[in-house]
């Protein structure tokens, strides 16, 4: 298994990350795309660290399953914070954010 | 004596303080004893240094910048010689018998302690300019006195004429200030010094021998200034207008003192410039010629009392000024100070006149107060005889040696104009005389004499008024100045033939007035003045100038206002600033569409602006 490999692994993860941003309507899915992204780049670093054979890669990756730890605390509050307001976790009938 | 000079100066200041923090004694009945005290020590300081013979100057860095390697010091100084010392008797003992008479005039005004806060504020700044020993400082406490002349006269700020009198009197001086704040500067850029010393130790010396028509233009501009205070045409306006002011007003600042200060400033300042200054002196003898006639003739058909004396200040300021021109600085100074002395006297005694007449000011509606009023009545004939130049009183002397001056230096019509003006000086004033103090009284309110605080400071005035011409003539006051005689000129003695003739002018003068005033009756002045009226609407219009200035602001100057208006709203506002808000309001309208709070569109703008920033950078470094 090659770095192109694992790279392109990433790349595919990425890519359906965004597709989940863009095109769900459901919040938590939302948010679970958005994972789904910093988990592809957290991956290329893997990939990178290997190749070069240097562990800085992979204490960035750490750094950033930690920040996505709090990341995701803050937005699933948001998303309670949200469903007891409007009973809803659907984006399309949260439109807030233009007043 | 130092110390004396300087608590002279800083006396009335503490007082108007003092008066202006302390409302309880602004109320009380003693307020006017502080400020009477304050001016006291003015009145005794110069006695103090008249007969000790002082000598001093004292000088305070008030501030200091550096300046072009050196540094540039703004002092404020107390300087007492000759000059100083003479007009420091102007004002204390002018002042003084004023302000006592102000105490008993302003009996029962509710805010007496306000009028002499200010009173002793303006007394404070004309001493600034008396001790002043440099052109900055004497500016400084010029604009002072303009400041402290803007309230005096609004005092009875419930009254619209006087509030724009008192505009009308700062407005007016302050177009005249800018031109001897012009001359101050080009004097400072020749000379490097504000100093009066240092600048005539500068002009002694030859330094400035290359710059003498820059020398000649700064005397015309501070001369300028001196026409704004001393109310010169065409900056004459004001004087008349600013008889609004309580009476004691009008008689310290609008006849005794400031208006003079106009004089002596310049004649501080000629001093400086010695022989430098030959250029300009036609131009001044004209403006003081000028005066003199125009304000004699509008003081002829003038009703209130308090103005005829107002137009017969202006008509004797445009004597002191022609004796300016002639280089007779010396006898300017004489002039000055028995006129303060007398028209001090005449305005105190139109203040008890009006005072006793339940403030009546129309002559017309008085007459016959000679019985009831005989003190005033006396102490204004006094008044009267010293003004017109009555022989061997005090007018007598100071003006005919101003038109001796003018026969010295061949300026033959003018002393034709002189003469002519002491004639028509004793017209007006008789004929004031004839309608206040005789015939029979015209009436309603029921006149009485005023008390004795009132009447004493008018006989202490009309003591000085008779015999002070003589004292200076005969004291050598004229080899006192001597310093200050102009380039070529030396002490005047009385000529018998000016003396005789000038004498049967005014005796012309007096007889036309008692021909159609004599009796009290008003009939036949009234008859000329119909019989004659184009002359008489001319004068009583005051020669249409008031009218002229209102044309111009009125016409010219709003004219111009409104085209910077139309220029403002059209271009400034309409353009320079309505294009970029409507650009704005335009575009915001526009993207605000953008903006639809939905969270996917967002991500969506998001993702492909990363994308296109992405290809950018690939395509940027493939390159």
């Amino acid at each position: 298994m090659t770095v192109g490999h694992m790279v392109t692994l990433a790349g595919v993860l990425f890519t359906l990350g965004i597709m989940g941003v863009i095109s769900r309507r459901n919040i938590l899915v939302v948010l679970l795309s958005v994972e789904l992204m910093l988990n592809a780049a957290a991956l290329t670093f893997v990939a990178f660290s290997n190749w070069h054979g240097n562990l800085d890669g992979q204490v960035m990756v750490f750094f950033a399953i930690a920040v996505a730890a709090a990341e995701v605390a803050v937005g699933l509050a948001v998303v309670i914070a949200l469903f007891r307001l409007r009973v809803t976790v659907d984006a399309d009938q949260v439109s807030m954010l233009k007043q | 004596m130092t110390l004396f000079a300087w608590i002279t100066l800083l006396a009335p200041l503490m007082a108007a303080i003092y008066l202006t923090i302390k409302p309880d004694v602004r109320r009380s009945a003693s307020a006017p004893n502080i400020a009477i005290a304050s001016v006291a020590v003015c009145a005794f300081t110069s006695l103090l240094f008249l007969v000790s013979g002082t000598e001093l100057k004292s000088l305070w860095t008030w501030m200091s910048f550096p300046w072009d390697g050196g540094t540039l010091d703004i002092e404020i100084g107390v300087q007492v010689d000759n000059l100083s010392k003479l007009m420091l008797i102007v004002v204390g003992f002018v002042g003084t018998p004023i302000f006592f008479f102000a105490k008993g005039y302003m009996k029962g005004d509710p805010s007496i302690g306000r009028f002499f806060a200010k009173f002793a504020l303006f007394v404070f700044s004309m001493l600034g300019i008396v001790f002043a020993t440099n052109f900055l400082m004497i500016f400084i406490f010029w604009e002072l006195v303009g400041a402290s002349s803007y309230l005096l006269i609004g005092y009875y700020y419930e009254k619209p004429s006087a509030c724009e009198a008192a505009k009308k009197a700062f407005l007016t001086n302050r177009v005249a200030d800018f031109g001897f704040l012009l001359g101050i500067l080009l004097i400072w850029s020749i000379a490097g010094s504000f100093d009066f010393d240092v600048i005539a130790q500068a002009v002694q010396d030859g330094n400035l021998a290359g710059e003498s028509w820059k020398l000649s233009l700064a005397g015309v501009l501070i001369f300028v200034g001196a026409m704004g205070k001393s109310a010169q045409v065409p900056f004459h306006v004001w004087l008349p207008d600013a008889m609004e002011g309580p009476t004691p007003v009008s008689a310290l600042m609008h006849a005794a003192t400031m208006v003079a200060a106009g004089v002596y400033m310049v004649i501080r300042a000629f001093y400086c410039f010695g022989a430098e200054f030959g250029v300009a002196s036609d131009f001044i003898v004209m403006t003081g010629a000028v005066t003199a006639v125009l304000a004699a003739t509008i003081a002829v058909v003038q009703t209130d009392i308090k103005k005829v004396l107002a137009y017969s200040t202006l008509s004797q300021l445009g004597y002191m000024v022609m004796a300016l021109g002639a280089g007779y600085y010396a006898v300017a100074m004489f002039h000055l100070t028995t006129h303060a002395f007398f028209k001090g006297l005449l305005f105190l005694c139109a203040g008890s006149v009006i005072h006793g007449c339940h403030h009546e000011q129309d002559m017309f509606k008085m007459g016959g107060l000679r019985k009831k009023m005989p003190t005033t009545f006396w102490c204004f004939t006094i008044g009267m005889l010293a003004l017109t130049g009555i022989p061997f009183l005090s007018g007598f002397f100071s003006k005919d040696l101003i038109v001796d001056a003018l026969h010295k230096r061949h300026f033959g019509g003018l002393q034709l104009v002189a003469t002519a003006t002491a004639g028509l000086t004793a017209l007006y004033m008789a004929r004031s005389w004839y309608l206040t103090f005789f015939g029979a009284y015209r009436g309603h309110a029921e006149p009485h004499e005023s008390p004795k605080i009132m009447t004493r400071p008018l006989q202490f005035l009309a003591v000085f008024s008779a015999a002070l011409g003589a004292i200076f003539y005969f004291g050598g006051g004229q080899e006192y100045l001597s310093a200050w005689q102009g380039p070529g000129t030396s002490p005047l003695h009385i000529d018998p033939t000016i003396a005789i003739t000038s004498t049967v002018v005014v005796l012309i003068g007096y007889l036309i007035a008692w021909s159609f005033y004599g009796k009290g009756q008003t009939d036949k002045g009234a008859s000329l003045a119909h019989r004659f009226s184009p002359v008489h609407d001319l004068l009583v219009n005051k020669y249409y100038i008031d009218d002229f200035y209102l044309w111009l602001v009125g016409s010219i100057q709003q004219g111009f206002a409104r085209f910077c208006r139309l220029v403002e709203e059209n271009f400034i506002v309409g353009i320079l600033v309505g294009w970029p808000t409507r650009f704005t309001l335009w575009s915001g309208d526009k993207l605000r569409g953008l903006q639809s709070g939905r969270l996917n569109f967002y991500a969506y703008c998001f993702v492909g602006g990363v994308t296109l920033l992405v290809v950018f950078f690939i395509l940027a470094g493939a390159q």
